[in-house]
């Protein structure tokens, strides 16, 4: 077989094989993004809206305080997200806010809204722990609009 | 809050057409190893092709319908890599003069395969073999030593490592590194706590308590024992770093690594020292060329690479007879010679992705034996294939492992085709859709692994029915169908196991949460929250069952209304609320420490 013929069919041979490892690369890829994509779909899609409205003398006070939570990296980066009175961040289906990030714990923290317009971010005893400015909170800590919490690989603020 | 299904498509018609495709890079070797030598496709091309692609259809169909939910990636690589070794043993076939291997080579495969289906037909739930450590490992040790009895082991080539029974020879190593696995993961799921906390900080490094150190000790003497008797510097190697990095996987503490390292260093230093052969093979590695006459397959295999050069020399046109143990441990020479560097880096890098799924089936998992199981099955299967291909390439001195899926040899076939199959039985059960059954009032699920059992939805329609139960004493009642099959749970009071209501209160909100999840979708302004609107379907509750009581499995079935969570259980809801449960433990045994 001549040599020219020898070198296409050995070039031929080692596409093939590298092609192999693309598309193996490529089901692994969309293994992983179409369960993501899922997953945000249900967080930003028609999801059951809060039960109780703010009471109407709060609403003008509320105005001035932070409702919104900002998500700048990781998961859902860019997403903005109304707040309930009381959400719950982990892992589990059960959270109001899933973040399906292998170092978020099940049931990972606690964000609640205060009396006094404030908000207090606790660990509930997460396994890669809850941090504010990059400091690990051990206590639950009151946050504002200037701090940014950080949740495994997901970082996010809270916004007026 | 309605449990969601949520799991891994089941990857059918992906997996059948990546196998077909991973299979056709080894016929490819097959057909152009005719041409390239003879100018002509074999002649019995067609009957390989349908043994050949008929195995993959088999086990396609196999895995289809045994273990639907499996990665769709660990088959077809396994099949290229068996392929590719297939096609290199014939290509030697023609050359070496001998018997031919590649019909011995297809029976083990056929056999392999066979056992694959069995196991992924018959074990259902590989969490069982966590009952039995002590077994596991004293026959993982009883199977290490056997080729030291007399009459039965035999020596090969300087390394006894071999047994021989009735004119059958087997490499029990091979099966003992799958028990071997399985056994420390149970070992280790068990003492996680204390090697991951109990221990005093000295020289700025967490060393363990002495108490702790035993098993380690134990695996250290008897890996000693190995290179020190069998001769086998390979397998010594593959056990004790399987334990070690079983040991860090389990614990993520840098110390166990370094006193793996310190302890075989010093053991490698003492058997250098008084056991010969060990020095020779150091010597071969560095200075292959100072021992033309002993150091030869190594000094071979340099010659055989390199004159494969970057594309290789093709199928058929490349001189494996020159190299000794072209078929067995040098098969990654053989192979490389004729596809070149860039078609050897191809293979490393399939046995990388194989070791990376292996890694994510074990990530994906929620038991933590079944955890560490995958785990330390991908770790014993990295080390053995980073062994001998660093072996081969002289990254590494070299030792008498096979090249998992490539090397002539029946009890190396065998055995990783058992590795594969238990892989993916993990990874079938850890990526179907699962729920999360044992959901307590406040719709928090207890997922401490000792506690959970997930179910299909299949299977937990056959709860509702009483045609199967599920091994936990949950709170079955509190599980009901709706007729989307989905399963709602209650906002009964919470009557599970008091075990999955320990953990970390949370602080009791005032005024009282509203339990539905609520975070909408970017808001347009800093908006008042839209008014309720959410109409509760009442349910009828069931009678609360004391915790005490032996488990009744009678989920009620509620034809066609569609049951949906009651959605204000609120403070109203019956009886007391228990703090919701959290388990910090229940996950992320990998992620911890690494943020």
């Amino acid at each position: 077989m001549q040599a020219f013929t020898v070198l296409v069919l050995k070039i031929a041979f080692l596409t093939i094989l590298w092609l192999f490892i693309l598309v193996i690369a490529a089901v692994v890829n969309a293994d992983m993004v179409g369960r993501r994509q899922k997953k945000s779909a249900r967080l930003t899609g028609d999801g059951p809206q809060p039960d109780v409205p703010p009471p109407a003398k709060q609403a003008r006070k509320r105005r001035k305080e932070p409702w919104v939570l900002a998500i700048d990296s990781g998961l859902h980066a860019g997403d903005r997200l109304q707040l309930v009175p009381e959400v719950r961040i982990g892992r589990s289906e059960t959270c109001e806010l899933v973040l399906d990030d292998d170092y978020v714990s099940s049931t990972h923290a606690l964000l609640s809204h205060r009396d006094d317009g404030t908000w207090v971010l606790k660990d509930l005893g997460s396994t890669n722990g809850t941090y504010v400015n990059s400091q690990r909170i051990g206590d639950p800590t009151i946050v504002s609009v200037d701090d940014t919490i950080r949740i495994g690989d997901v970082q996010m603020r809270l916004e007026t | 809050m309605a449990a969601t299904v949520q799991g891994y498509r089941i990857r059918g018609a992906t997996q059948l057409i990546l196998i077909l495709f991973g299979q056709s890079i080894g016929f490819a070797g097959y057909i152009l190893t005719g041409l390239f030598r003879d100018n002509a496709v074999p002649a019995q091309w067609p009957v390989l092709a349908i043994c050949w692609y008929g195995l993959g259809v088999l086990v396609h169909i196999g895995a289809r319908i045994a273990i639907p939910y499996a990665d769709p990636v660990i088959l077809p690589i396994t099949l290229a890599l068996t392929g590719i070794g297939l096609a290199t043993l014939h290509r030697i076939d023609l050359t070496s003069g001998t018997s031919p291997m590649l019909g011995n080579q297809f029976v083990a495969l056929v056999i392999g395969v066979a056992l694959l289906l069995v196991i992924v037909f018959l074990v259902k739930d590989p969490r069982r073999l966590k009952g039995y450590p002590f077994l596991l490992s004293a026959l993982g040790f009883l199977l290490l030593l056997l080729p030291l009895v007399p009459h039965l082991g035999t020596e090969v080539y300087g390394s006894r490592i071999w047994i021989s029974v009735g004119g059958f020879s087997f490499q029990p190593a091979e099966i003992a590194k799958i028990v071997l696995a399985a056994s420390f993961a149970a070992y280790l799921a068990d003492k996680t706590e204390v090697l991951a906390l109990a221990g005093r900080r000295i020289l700025g490094l967490e060393l363990p308590r002495m108490r702790d150190m035993g098993p380690v000790i134990l695996m250290w003497v008897l890996s000693l024992a190995i290179m020190v008797f069998e001769n086998d510097l390979g397998t010594s190697l593959l056990f004790f770093g399987l334990f070690v990095m079983m040991i860090y996987v389990a614990t993520a503490r840098v110390s166990w690594i370094i006193l793996g390292l310190i302890l075989f260093g010093a053991g490698g230093a003492f058997v250098l020292k008084f056991a010969g052969h060990v020095q020779r093979r150091i010597d071969f590695w560095l200075h292959p060329f100072d021992f033309p006459n002993d150091a030869t397959q190594i000094i071979q295999a340099q010659f055989g690479l390199s004159h494969g050069g970057l594309l290789g020399s093709g199928w058929g046109l490349g001189r494996p007879d020159l190299i000794i143990f072209s078929y067995s441990d040098m098969i990654s020479a053989a192979t490389g010679e004729e596809i070149g560097i860039v078609g050897l880096m191809a293979i490393i890098v399939l046995y990388g992705l194989l070791v990376f799924r292996g890694l994510k089936t074990s990530l994906v998992a929620t038991d933590i034996f079944v955890k560490l199981f995958a785990a330390g099955l991908s770790f014993a299967f990295l080390l053995q294939t980073f062994a001998i291909i660093g072996g081969v390439t002289r990254l590494l001195p070299l030792t008498g492992l096979t090249t998992p899926f490539m090397s002539q040899g029946g009890s190396s076939m065998i055995a990783n085709w058992i590795l594969v199959a238990t892989l993916l039985v993990i990874s079938n059960q850890a990526r179907r859709p699962q729920l999360q059954a044992a959901v307590g009032p406040e719709g928090v699920t207890a997922l401490g692994e000792e506690y959970t059992q997930v179910f299909s939805t299949r299977e937990l329609a056959q709860i509702g029915t009483g045609t199967i139960r599920p091994v936990l004493p949950i709170a079955t009642q509190q599980v009901r169908l709706g007729a989307s099959g989905n399963v709602v749970p209650d906002d009964n009071e919470w009557t599970g196991n008091d075990e999955l209501t320990q953990a970390v209160p949370v602080p009791a909100p005032e005024p009282p949460v509203v339990p539905t999840p609520a975070i909408s979708p970017p808001a347009p302004t800093p908006a008042v929250p839209p008014p309720a609107s959410s109409p509760a379907v009442p349910a009828p509750a069931p009678a609360p069952v004391p915790a005490s009581a032996p488990p009744v499995f009678s989920a009620p079935v509620v034809p066609g209304s569609g049951v949906t969570r009651p959605t204000s259980p609120g403070p109203t809801a019956p009886g007391p609320t228990p703090p919701a449960p959290h388990d910090p433990e229940e996950d992320d045994y990998f992620g911890r420490g690494m943020d």
